[in-house]
């Protein structure tokens, strides 16, 4: 694992409106590595995606993407970056495989060579027999699951997931867990990925990142701010009361 | 008087004959008593003949002979001339050489030659009639007659003789006429004989011969003896023909026999005008509120002056049409002179064929109106300025484009 | 452009195998079926004894039959189309939680709203070309009559006047769906839109004509310039509906004898004869002069109202809820 950082952000901030949804971010992730971005709804953490991604502008600050500018090359940034947005939609008329052939030709990949990579990213999410269903039948897990599958057809660098396990049964979030982990121990991923699932977080991320109203808290391995906050080691507190004291100094 | 005079005279003459003729009797006796041996002939002895004894004359013909007063005897004979029976309706006479004669001295031996006439008076029926000469001695003691049967025909084409008739041999109209005169041609003679028409007329002029209601032109025609046929001459006069009175002369021959006939042709003067455009084309192209230009040329067709001629125009309200010149004072006759014409549609003229009647008007009626289509386009100006915004909002586009486009 | 032409094929498969437009297209095809056959046979019967007829060609688009000529239809019910094409274009997108996994593809933002408009437009040109090759087939084997060149062209102006005219609904609806994230709200605010333009802005032409130019009737007759006034005031606010700018445009791009786009006109009696002198058609190109500023207006609202469902769409935030 090389120390490479592919996502930089400094002083990034978006104001909505008079309102301001990220204050100053900075962020900084290697690469293979899993960032756990923690944060209640509305904190911003979907919009320092979009911005990551460049579908939004940041209204100062700037941030880099495998050493690309979202803003001023959002096509170089978005060919590296799979984002699998927080309940994901797909074209329900249209089956697995159709809707990943979609993708594939949006990515400039021609239909001949994406067929194999279809077929490939089906068997790994494990959706292969479903493949000619239409996805409107498809259950909430299968259609995260397809989304993985759809995130993976460009190969990314680099993959963004938005609540990725939110509504999953207890089966289907294992499953995904472990896909993610397989991301980055497999395939040297870097993924970043919101949750306010804090234990799923904490099984599985190599460092975590606190957002409340746009700032963000903390920053870093788990067991630090553990450390920093109680003096004491992960396995003493779990993540959720390490965000809950965080959570109480901000909203008194 | 005179008459008297005249008997006077010939009484006269007679004394004078008779003594001459009596020098000659006793000269001639004295001969005779000198050559009794050798003359064998009667002593005295008178006869009177004529060419013919019986002819046919047609009706109304004179009757002309010669008269023959016979001397057969030795002795010289003064013979009395009388025509005893003459039929009515007949006027006779029996002529020398100046005068009429009664009677006539004629040598023995000898004969003279005088002319019988008879001359009918008019309306003498067809038929026959009888005349007698008797030829007496002066002594009466010697008398001789003849008798002549005149029988008078039905007047026939006996004659050798070409006739035209016309009927009609003046005719007047105007310049741009043609004129058909009727001419009869009559064979007089008893043959069949071929005519060859020709005719003398003005230069440029054209003269036609035509059989009556046909259409063939013909230079000469076959006319059966005693028969007659009718002719048209078609006259055609030049163009350019002033008024005036024109004579045409047609002659018809048969070999030396020649007539002709003398026929007038008056030309009235003409008025009348034309106008068009030296190419033909009447039609125009404007848009709506810009002037166009097209010229056309008025013609004086007619064989007069033409004077005042007024140009004007027959056009949609709030065009405006313009001559120059607007009007000509004086056009002879076969003259062409150009105008400038200027026809400006209205601003608010609809696209589309508009029809502008351009009329010249002469003196008597004179006039000839052109009809002009005049085709109003739509100015392509605002075209350009619909494109030049559509320009202006693809570039707006285009920009937009660049403005959010890269992202 | 590639990512455009992905779009537009997927928007295409969507518009031709989507239920509401296969029952939308079929509806119109029986429609003009209908018409054609009903001109067609009225037509026969109109043209025999007639020596030489003129663009019978395009009466068969113009006639009105028994019921309405399918000019007529296409402009009171082509917008439609170009609704139902267009209403759910982008909030479909956010309400299947498309678009910002489509945003996040390595494509340019534009390419989305592009691309369904061009699958728009080209899904109207074949509606309209099918439609005008199948009334011309019906024309031909019925009455048997072959268009002429310049037929030909006024057909062909004809169909791209259509098809700019459903772009223009097209155009709004897509910007009611960028607008509006209800797919509903989007389809009725498209609805209410065409009924106000295509109904009520001729009506409200009027009474406000009545209101800037009053006209008595009672002087109208000895005042013609007064009528005139009222009637070019009402003419220029009816022009306002695109239905009206169709309906002018076509009508005289279609009949080669009408020399103007005006109803009401001022004309003396020595010019209506000159004029009626030469029953002639308008060339081709004359007739195009005129409707020109027609079509520049369609092409450019057309073009107009693209360009701000674009600006609209490329403004707003792309967010995943």
């Amino acid at each position: 694992m090389n120390s490479e950082t592919v996502i930089e952000t400094r002083d990034l901030t978006k104001v909505y409106g008079g309102q301001i949804a990220v204050n100053h971010l900075n962020l900084s992730i290697k690469r293979g590595e899993i960032f756990g971005f923690l944060g209640p709804n509305g904190a911003g953490k979907t919009t320092t995606l979009l911005m990551l991604l460049g579908l939004s502008e940041p209204t100062s600050g700037t941030a880099h993407v495998c050493g690309y500018n979202p803003t001023r090359e959002p096509l170089q940034v978005k060919r590296v970056v799979g984002y699998l947005p927080e309940n994901v939609g797909f074209y329900d008329d249209l089956n697995a495989v159709q809707n990943l052939k979609y993708i594939c030709r949006l990515n400039g990949i021609a239909d001949r060579d994406s067929a194999p990579i279809i077929e490939e990213q089906m068997k790994m999410v494990g959706l292969y027999d479903e493949r000619t269903k239409k996805v409107g039948a498809f259950s909430r897990g299968m259609r995260q699951r397809l989304g993985i599958a759809e995130v993976l057809v460009k190969n990314p660098a680099v993959v963004f997931l938005d609540e990725p396990t939110l509504g999953l049964d207890p089966d289907g979030s294992r499953h995904m867990l472990d896909l993610i982990c397989s991301l980055s121990t497999d395939k040297n991923i870097t993924v970043f990925f919101s949750s306010h699932l804090l234990d799923q977080v904490q099984k599985i991320s190599h460092r975590v990142g606190i957002m409340i109203k746009g700032n963000m808290v903390a920053q870093g391995k788990i067991d630090d701010l553990a450390r920093e906050k109680f003096g004491l080691g992960p396995e003493t507190y779990t993540l959720e009361e390490i965000y809950m004291k965080y959570f109480k100094e901000v909203q008194p | 008087m005179s008459h008297g005079r005249l008997v006077h005279k010939s009484l006269f003459g007679l004394a004078v004959l008779f003594l001459f003729c009596s020098l000659i009797l006793i000269g001639r006796a004295v001969a005779a008593e000198n050559g009794k041996e050798k003359d064998t002939g009667p002593e005295r002895g008178i006869a009177v003949y004529t060419e013919y004894s019986g002819m046919f004359v047609s009706q109304g013909e004179s009757v002309r002979m010669d008269i023959t007063a016979d001397n057969k005897g030795r002795t010289d004979e003064n013979i009395t001339l009388t025509l005893t029976t003459v039929p009515q309706g007949w006027k006779t006479s029996i002529k020398g050489p100046n005068y009429v004669v009664n009677s006539v001295p004629v040598p023995g031996r000898k004969n003279r030659v005088l002319t019988f006439a008879a001359d009918p008076e008019k309306g003498i029926k067809p038929g026959s009639y009888l005349f007698q000469v008797d030829a007496r001695t002066a002594d009466g003691k010697f008398t001789s007659s003849q008798t002549i049967n005149v029988v008078v025909r039905e007047k026939t084409a006996v004659a050798d003789d070409l006739q035209i008739t016309t009927s009609y041999p003046v005719l007047k109209g105007q310049t741009d006429a043609k004129f058909e005169f009727s001419l009869d041609v009559t064979n007089k003679s008893e043959t069949d004989k071929n005519f060859s028409l020709t005719a003398m007329a003005p230069e440029k002029w054209e003269v036609n011969f035509k059989p009556a209601y046909e259409q063939k032109q013909i230079s000469s025609l076959r006319i059966k003896g005693g028969q007659n046929q009718s002719v048209s001459v078609e006259v055609t006069p030049a163009k350019e023909a002033q008024a005036g009175s024109y004579p045409i002369l047609v002659y018809i021959s048969s070999g030396e026999k020649k007539a002709e006939v003398k026929l007038s042709v008056v030309l009235t003067g003409t008025y009348t005008l034309d106008a068009g455009t030296p190419t033909g084309i009447l039609s125009l192209e404007s848009y709506a509120g810009k002037p166009a230009n097209m010229s056309f040329f008025v013609k004086n067709t007619g064989s007069a002056v033409n004077r005042n001629i007024a140009i004007s125009s027959f056009k949609p309200e709030n065009w405006k049409v313009e001559f120059k010149p607007d009007k000509i004072d004086t056009l002879a006759a076969g003259e062409m002179k150009q105008v400038e014409v200027t026809i400006t549609p209205s601003a608010q003229a609809l696209v589309g064929d508009y029809s502008v009647g351009l009329s010249v008007e002469g003196e008597k009626n004179s006039s000839k109106t052109v009809e002009i289509r005049v085709s109003v386009k739509t100015s392509s100006a605002w075209g350009w300025v619909g494109i030049i915004i559509i320009l202006l909002v693809i570039a707006g586009l285009g920009g937009l484009f660049l403005w959010l486009g890269r992202r | 452009m590639k990512a455009i032409l992905t779009i537009c094929r997927k928007e295409l498969a969507d518009h031709f195998s989507s239920t509401r437009f296969i029952l939308l297209f079929t509806l119109i095809l029986m429609v003009s079926l209908v018409s054609a056959y009903m001109v067609g046979t009225g037509l026969k019967e109109e043209l025999q004894g007639v020596a030489k007829p003129s663009f019978v060609f395009l009466m068969l688009f113009t006639a009105t039959g028994k019921l309405f000529s399918l000019i007529q239809f296409m402009a009171f019910f082509g917008p439609l189309i170009g609704i139902v094409l267009g209403f759910d274009a982008v909030n479909r997108e956010r309400s299947y939680r498309t678009l910002s996994k489509l945003a996040s593809q390595p494509i340019y933002r534009d390419a989305i709203i592009n691309g369904k408009f061009l699958a728009g437009v080209i899904t109207i040109t074949v509606l309209i070309l099918a439609i005008a090759l199948i009334i011309s087939g019906i024309g031909l084997r019925s009455i048997g009559v072959v268009p002429g060149p310049d037929e030909i062209g006024r057909l062909a102006i004809y169909i791209v006047i259509s098809i700019f005219y459903i772009s223009f609904w097209l155009g709004v609806s897509i910007l009611f769906s960028v607008v509006f994230r209800s797919i509903a709200t989007s389809a009725l605010a498209a609805v209410a839109c065409w009924i106000f333009l295509s109904f009520f802005v001729s009506l409200g032409a009027s009474i406000a004509a009545d209101a800037i130019s009053p006209v008595d009737q009672n002087t109208a007759m000895s005042n013609p310039e007064l009528l005139l006034q009222h009637e070019q005031t009402r003419h220029i606010l009816s022009l306002l509906s695109p239905m009206t700018l169709y309906s002018e445009g076509t009508n005289t791009i279609m009949d080669p004898l009408r020399k103007t786009t005006q109803t009401l006109l001022l004309m003396g009696p020595l010019e209506r004869l000159s004029l009626s002198r030469f029953q002639s058609a308008l060339p081709l190109s004359q007739s195009i002069l005129i409707v020109l500023p027609h079509l520049i207006s369609l092409i450019a609202v057309t073009m107009i109202f693209f360009a701000l469902s674009y600006a609209v769409f490329m403004r707003q935030e792309i967010r995943s809820t």
